[in-house]
Parts: structure tokens; sequence; C-alpha cells
């Protein structure tokens, strides 16, 4: 009911479809490889759903014009969550995963909401299939996943990791924190909380704000309770409208003046950040909007990298200059798509049956910076199939983002809380 | 203590600001209810077009000058919405399914045309005045005041003049009206017009402070719903709207003092909809307390 | 033709059920006539196709020798016809003041009522004798009050002809008798009223037509009416 591809090409070349399809692919006599893209493309992190889409595809199509993966094309699933975890997971089990009668997937890019992670997780378990989660919220690699989930992207603990030094450094020691009761910001309130009392820094606050997309964001009540007169860092967990709706009231009250607002750039990624609202704001983000803020080392694949998916070098669409293109966040999908297909020409994986071996395989993988893997080096570590990568620090200075610090990939490790390789498969 | 008193004016000075928006929506959705007879679910879409149309046009005519044309374009097009989509339909169910219907192919149209990612709007007005250790946005209280304004003005285009004589008496006896010589159609398609009109207002006036986006419009419906059946008149929803807004703000901070714990705003909302929806039951249940 | 209402040959059916049949009756300038008749005689449809809520099967009505058989209701107030409705006679959330606004249509501008206007409602609530109420709203005057309201609302579209429906209809004595006196004190209006209480209409009304089933019985003077025989037999006899 949701399905795209696949249906259509069924529904154009019915049943001779594979007889006409077969000999133009010549030796290749293999069926294609599924992916299923588990994506948010409408609802509230509708414009987070597209852009994974497109990089899906765009990670997809570079593949197959270079001949497939061990010869084999790879045919892409896409379907609908509508930014819920019920209809994710129920369009999961039954559109990819066999649920409808359809032949399931091979491996699953997961939606960017943490919630349809956590509700996805089971599945992919159940059903044996490899599910590369893109929310980030911690527990996705921790109690929430499982030996069939991987995190192809950081998650709020390695943000957090890779920026509380400079943090501390630069902003203040004494923090509010407020955020959206969603697992996305909860996550970072709570990670945010644990490291400051780490490190005996002060949490003034935790102000949580229930998450109601049926309600007008008027964050201003929330912001009327912070302590201003001992707080010296806000940090903000917000995301999409309420984002906006907390730049806006925040500034409007002078606390990007008075207070250090801080957040990390998953919340703001898909907004323009051109308007006065956003100035004087801090993100710990994991790649720069903006081109020429790129590592020297890594100008030539990002070059490459946005004209593969369409992004232009302030951020912004390459077709449409109003739309922005939540950037540092398409890594996850497009490394997702790298990781599968490294994996299975290291395994000579040929069906589900291989999956434990392609597991093993990407259980520890190291990556180098490459066009496959345009964000830099890293590694999948192998007990919580968690990403490591580098961070940075971006500034909203004058409507565009400038980094102010970078931060290594060991400065975003922290101990895993499971290990994942106890399971069997 | 100045601290608390500070938080406590601006809970007050806030409360205002949302309330008499909220009112302002409440009292366009009522006004078509009270002559119309059908709930207008479609009213929050009015409101996506008003704060949507600002952004839109904010860059090139600036926020003033967009402002009331976003307002006048939308009451416009709820003028022409009655007309051709509603008037002909006298089935109520069918009513409220052509509202539902009429708000997502708005919806969905403004997502087309101007993208799904929420906005940042300008704020037109700049600056802050200081009280105690707080700082209020001038632009919230020139939304609060012209809101107010707004209100005040319809009131007295109601109480004074012939064609607000009308709208009243429609609403009240359709027929009797109608035997009077009152061009009843005519008085319907322009308090759609109307009640549309100050959604759009609502919307744009809002734009400045919580941006926009082409759903926004589901945000404040069931809020605007149920201001209005509490309500039960065009001004007993803004006297409702007031006060929700009020209550809301003030009872995390006085918790807040009280107990050292501020009860969330969402859940002070929550209780004061829930006490007043039980007050209005109550009164429903007992004939002699309630109007009618 | 001095005749300010002339019927001609009604006819109204509701299927199969022949309510009118064949109805002619005038009413002259200043002329008071009452439409009485025992129930399902045929009054309230004979009413509602004079006042344009129902369209008769056939016949027509002339008013000033124009024909008004099929013009619709709002159109025949600016004629000069006005009525009283059993329901729904006054806005209930509207002041005294405000109802007779709302009824006058003349001597306005398109935002504000004119000077006039307002003195002409202030003398019909005069008239009526609710003018220390006129701030009041309708729904907290009395039954009786609201009787004398919906009557000036219908005088406030300048009538030449006034019909009403039932105007003593649930009314206390003494109600009956201050919308009695106000009838009676009307100039320059013919009036055409049904109505049940016969001391009332033998009051009130200059000529009497009576129905019965569907027919005209008789028509006269109060005088006449009461000394026919046949309406006795079919009606007051009952009754009495």
């Amino acid at each position: 009911m949701k399905r795209s591809r696949r249906d259509f090409l069924k529904g154009v070349f019915g049943a001779a479809g594979t007889l006409t399809l077969v000999p133009w692919k010549g030796f290749a006599q293999l069926p294609p490889i599924l992916i299923g893209h588990q994506a948010s493309l409408s609802g509230f992190l509708g414009s987070y759903g597209f852009w994974h889409n497109q990089a899906v595809k765009a990670a997809l199509k570079k593949i197959n014009d270079a001949g497939g993966v061990n010869g084999r094309q790879l045919s892409l699933v896409t379907v609908d969550g509508a930014s819920n975890p019920n209809t994710s997971a129920n369009v999961m089990e039954e559109s990819l995963l066999g649920g409808d009668g359809s032949t399931p997937v091979d491996f699953v890019i997961g939606s960017v909401l943490s919630e349809a992670n956590y509700a996805s997780a089971p599945l992919a378990r159940e059903s044996r299939t490899p599910y590369f989660a893109q929310g980030v919220a911690t527990d996705i690699t921790g109690s929430k996943g499982n030996r069939w989930v991987f995190k192809s992207y950081h998650t709020v603990q390695g943000a957090v990791e890779g920026g509380w030094r400079w943090a501390l450094q630069n902003l203040g020691t004494r923090w509010t924190i407020i955020h959206s009761e969603l697992a996305f910001a909860t996550s970072q309130a709570q990670a945010w909380k644990e490291k400051l009392g780490e490190v005996q820094a002060e949490v003034v606050d935790v102000i949580s704000v229930p998450f109601d997309p049926a309600s007008p964001p008027a964050l201003s009540q929330y912001l009327n309770l912070i302590d201003t007169s001992r707080t010296q860092v806000l940090f903000q967990a917000f995301t999409a409208r309420d984002s906006i709706a907390f730049m806006q009231q925040a500034s409007a009250l002078g606390l990007n003046k008075s207070l250090k607002v801080f957040g990390i750039s998953e919340g703001v990624d898909a907004l323009n950040i051109s308007s006065p609202v956003f100035d004087n704001t801090y993100y710990i983000s994991s790649y720069p909007r903006r081109s020429d803020q790129v590592p020297a080392a890594l100008q030539a694949l990002d070059q490459e990298y946005r004209q593969l998916i369409g992004i232009a070098a302030d951020g912004q669409a390459a077709s449409d200059p109003t739309k922005t293109v939540p950037i540092g966040d398409l890594y996850g999908s497009w490394q997702a798509v790298h990781l599968i297909q490294s994996a299975i020409e290291q395994t000579g994986w040929k069906s589900r049956d291989d999956h434990p071996s392609l597991i093993l395989a990407l259980e520890g993988f190291l990556y180098e910076a490459s066009l496959d893997f345009p964000q830099g080096n890293g590694f999948i570590r192998a007990n919580d199939h968690q990403a490591f990568q580098s961070h940075y620090i971006e500034h909203a200075e004058g409507g565009s983002l400038v980094v102010k610090a970078t931060s290594s990939l060991d400065e975003s490790f922290y101990v895993p809380s499971v290990d994942y390789r106890t399971e069997p498969f | 203590m100045e601290q608390l008193l500070g938080q406590f004016s601006f809970a007050l000075l806030n409360g205002f600001v949302w309330g008499w928006i909220l009112a302002l929506l409440a009292l366009g959705l009522s006004l078509i209810y009270a002559n119309l007879k059908w709930l207008n679910l479609a009213h929050g879409a009015f409101y996506m077009l008003g704060g949507m149309l600002v952004w839109k046009l904010q860059d090139s005519l600036g926020f003033w000058l967009a402002l009331p044309i976003s307002v006048l374009a939308a009451g416009a097009f709820g003028v022409i919405s009655e007309w051709l989509i509603f008037r002909p339909i006298h089935d109520p169910k069918r009513l409220l399914l052509a509202a539902i219907g009429l708000m997502l192919a708005l919806q969905e149209l403004a997502a087309i045309a101007f993208g799904r990612t929420p906005q940042s709007v300008i704020n037109p007005l700049p600056g802050a005045i200081g009280f105690l250790d707080k700082q209020f946005p001038v632009y919230w209280l020139v939304v609060a005041a012209s809101a107010a304004l707004v209100l005040t003005a319809l009131w007295i285009f109601l109480r004074r003049t012939r064609p607000g004589l009308w709208m009243r008496a429609v609403g009240q006896e359709r027929e009797l009206a109608l035997s009077l010589g009152i061009p009843v159609p005519l008085v319907y398609t322009a308090t759609f017009g109307l009640g549309t009109a100050l959604a759009a207002l609502a919307g744009g006036l809002i734009a400045p402070i919580i941006g926009v986006h082409p759903y926004m419009g589901l945000e404040i419906l069931v809020l605007a719903l149920v201001v209005v059946i509490i309500g039960r008149s065009p001004w007993g929803s803004v006297g409702i709207a007031l006060l929700i807004s009020e209550l809301e703000n003030l009872l995390p901070v006085v918790t807040q003092a009280l107990t050292g714990e501020a009860i969330s705003p969402t859940l002070a909302r929550v209780s004061i909809l829930t006490l007043l929806l039980g007050i209005l039951l109550v009164r429903a249940r007992n004939p002699e307390t309630s109007q009618s | 033709m001095s005749a300010l209402l002339q019927i001609r040959e009604l006819y109204k059916n509701f299927g199969d059920i022949h309510v009118l049949q064949g109805i002619s009756l005038e009413i002259g300038p200043g002329e008071r006539q009452a439409i009485i008749g025992p129930n399902g005689a045929g009054k309230s449809t004979l009413f509602n196709i004079i006042t344009g809520q129902l369209r008769p099967t056939s016949g027509s009505i002339l008013f000033q020798n124009r024909d008004i058989t099929t013009m619709p209701i709002e159109q025949r107030t600016r004629w000069g016809i006005a009525r009283t409705m059993q329901a729904s006679n006054c806005f209930p959330r509207l002041t005294l003041f405000e109802n007779l606004m709302a009824a006058t249509q003349r001597g306005h501008g398109w935002l504000r009522a004119s000077a006039d206007a307002k003195e002409n409602a202030k003398s019909i609530l005069q008239q009526i004798g609710l003018d220390k109420n006129r701030n009041l709203r309708a729904e907290r005057i009395s039954h009786g009050d609201r009787r004398l309201l919906e009557i000036g609302i219908a005088l406030g579209t300048d009538p030449t002809l006034l019909l009403l429906d039932e105007p003593m209809a649930g009314l206390a004595q003494e109600d009956r008798e201050r919308v009695s006196g106000l009838i009676m004190s009307l100039k320059n209006v013919s009036l055409l009223f049904v109505e049940h209480d016969m001391e009332s209409v033998f009051g009130l009304a200059d000529r009497i037509t009576v129905l019965h089933e569907g027919q005209r019985l008789t028509e006269g003077s109060a005088e006449e009416v009461k000394a026919d025989p046949r309406v006795h037999e079919i009606y007051l006899g009952g009754r009495a």
C-alpha cells in the first residue's frame, strides 16, 4: 500500500517483467539485492525523511552505475512511516518484511525518528534483517537495540563526548537544559545531566516541554522558568517546528545574548538559519553545513558528495535555494548503504542466510575517508554496533554556521552499555 | 523575591499575548458557528494561510504591509470558499467533511507551494522592555494590544452598526431575519469572511513568535474548538481564551513558588480544560443553571 | 378595485388531501378581518399561503392589484406585508430596541442607522408600551410583553397589511387585553388574523371568514356570524 518502486515495476511489467529484464542484465542473472527504506516522508520529520530518501537513492544510483555489488544491482523499496513510531513499525513489518506477501527486503535503512527505531528494533531481530537506525537517541545502541541493529552515524552520547570539553571551557559551567519530550531530546538531557555531574559542572535546572503537535509551541511560558541569574549555558533540545519556535521566542527574550544557547545540530539541521533569531547560537555537529568550513583534507570528497545528492555549497538544495538540506544527518543513510556494500563485498554475502557473517564483518568494521565515507575516518564498534567519528562546534554568525572547533574521533568515545556479541544470531 | 515577582509579571503579560491571539481565533470560529450553525473545521487552515502568507510576503513588502494583505487575502478566500464550497451544501455532516477536505487540501497546497519545513518569520519590532530581572519583547506587547484593539473594534461593530446587528440577528432567528428582509445569504458570506480573516490575523500575528509551517493549522484547531465549545458564545469564547491562557501561564509560577516544583504549563492547561468541561457537563445536565 | 388584498379561488392539495377547495376573500384598506374555523378547517394553510410560506396548488393572490402568489417572503415584506409567526418571532438575545432596529430596513445608511430610523423604533416601542424596557434582552421579558414585541417587530417593517397568526394564543386574560388594545390602536394598516379565541375575534374583527373543511362556510360581521346557525353547528355549538 505504501510501497513505491517495486509495486510500480510489478504493475508496469507484470509477470513478464523478469523475463524481459534478465537478458538486459546479461550475465547478471542474480536477482537484485533489496534495500528497504523506512523513511519519515510525511509528518513533523518530513523535511528530514525526504532528504534521507534522496541520499539513499543517490547512494544506490552511484553503486548501481558502477556495476552494483558483486554484480548484483541494489533495488530500493521506500515506505512512509509518517514520523510516527507505530506507523513506522507497521509499514516496515507489512511492506518491507513481507507481511503483505511480498519478498522481504534484505536490509532496512531505518527512520530518523528514535521512537520508530525503538519500535522497529525487535522486528529486525525477529525477521533477522539488519536494521540501520537513523535516530540519534543513545539507547538504540544500548538497551533498545540488538545484534541486528546498527548505527552508521553518531548518537547523542557520541555528540556529548565530542563536544563537552569545548563547551565547558568556552561557554560556561552552569547549565539549564530545556528539552522536548521526544526520545531524541530526552536522550540529550539525560546525557548532559550525567556528563555535567561527572565533571562537576552545575545543572541549574532541567525544563522538559511535552512534545505535542496538536498545540502551538508556546515555549515562552517555559522560558520564563529559567533562572537566568544563575545560568550561563542554555542547552536546548528541540526539533523541527519547536526549534524554530524556541529560537524565535528565546531571541525575542534576549536569551541568545544574555546566555550561551547551545544544542546539537540535528535539531536545526533542516532549518534555514539565515534568520537573525539563530544569531549567536552554538551547535555540536557531525559535519559542517557550509563547504568552506569543511576541513581541507575532506574538501575534494565534500564537493563530489554534495554534487551526487544535490546540495549547494551553502547547505541549501542545489535545485531550490529555499530548501535546507540536513547535510550532517544524511551521512547516516549514505554510509549505511556503503557499509552494506562493503560488508557484502568482503564476505561474499549471497542471501539472507549469510546475514550472520555479514554482521560479524561489520562488528569492528573500520572505514577510511572516501566517497563512500566522505565524513572522514570512522569505525563501527563491535560491542554496541555504534559508529564513531569526529565532531565540529558550529556557531551561527550573520546567517551562516561557522566552525569554531573540531574534536577527534577518539574524543567521542564512551563506555559501551551493551555487548551484542553475546547474543546468538 | 524579585525573581518571583519578575516571573509572575512575565507570566501575566505572556498570558495576555497568547490569550488574545487565541481569542481572535476562537471569536472567528465562534462567530461562524453562531451564524451558520456548523463548526468550520477548516478554521486552522486560514490561520496557517495568514502565517504562511506573511512569511512569504515579508521579504518583499515588510511585515506591516504583509500582515493586512495576508489577512485580506485569507478573508477573501474565506468568502469564496463559503460561496463556492459550503453554501451549496445543506447536510451538516457533509459540511464538516467538506471543511476537513478544505483543510487538508489547503495544507497540502501550502506544503507544495511553500515547502514542509518550518520557517522562521522575522520579528518586525526587535527590542524588549526590561522590568525587574525580565525582558519582555516589544512585539509581543504590540500583538496583545492590537489583538485586543481588533476585538474591541469588532465588539463595537457588532453592537453599533447595522451589518453587525444583522450578524447577531441572523444567528438567532434565521427565518425571522429572512422575513424581515435582512439579506441572510450575504450575512453568512460576510460572517465567514470575517471569521476566516480573524483566523488569518491570529496566524499572521503569531508567526514572528512561533514561526510557520503548512501544518500549523492543526496545532490550534483542537484548542480553538474546545474554547468555542466551553465559551458557548462568541464573547464567552474570548473570555475562556484569556482565562485558559492566564491560568496556564500563572499556575506553573505559582506552584513553583509554593512547592518549589513547577506544574507543567501543559498539565495546567489540561487540568483547566478538564475542570471547565466538567462545569459545562454539570450545567448541561442541570437546565436551571444553563442558558435558554 | 378598492380591495387591498384579493384571494382568488385558492386550492391546496397535500397529496390526496384537499386542504383548501377554492377559497376566495378580500380585505379592504384599514379593514380588520379574522379567519376562524374548527381544527382542520384549513386556516393555517390559508394563512401560510398568504404569508408566502406555502405555495397554493392553484389560484392567485393579488396585493394592491399585483400578483404576489409566488413572491418570496422578504419581497412581500418590502411591499408592505408583515406577519407574525407562531414560533420564532423575535431575536431573543437582542435588546428590544435592537429587535426593532433589525426589523426596520428603511431610512438606514449602509453602516449606521439614521436618526429617523431610531426615532421610528422608539415610537414603536412607545406604541407597544415597552419603551422603558428597551435595553432588556428579548429573552428576559414576559410572555405577554414578547407578544407585543412581536407585533412591534412586524410594525417595524412599516406594513400596509399585517398578518397575525393566533395573536392571543397562550396569553393570560390581562395580556390579551393589552394585545387587543394594541391591535385596536393601529391606524392605516389592514389586518388579517387567524385566532381561536372567539371573544377576541368578535371584539377585534370588522369581518369574519369562517372556514370549514377547506371551504368558505360563511362570511360577515361579528353579529352575522354569531347568528348563523351553520356556524353554531360546526363550531360554536360544539364549544358553547
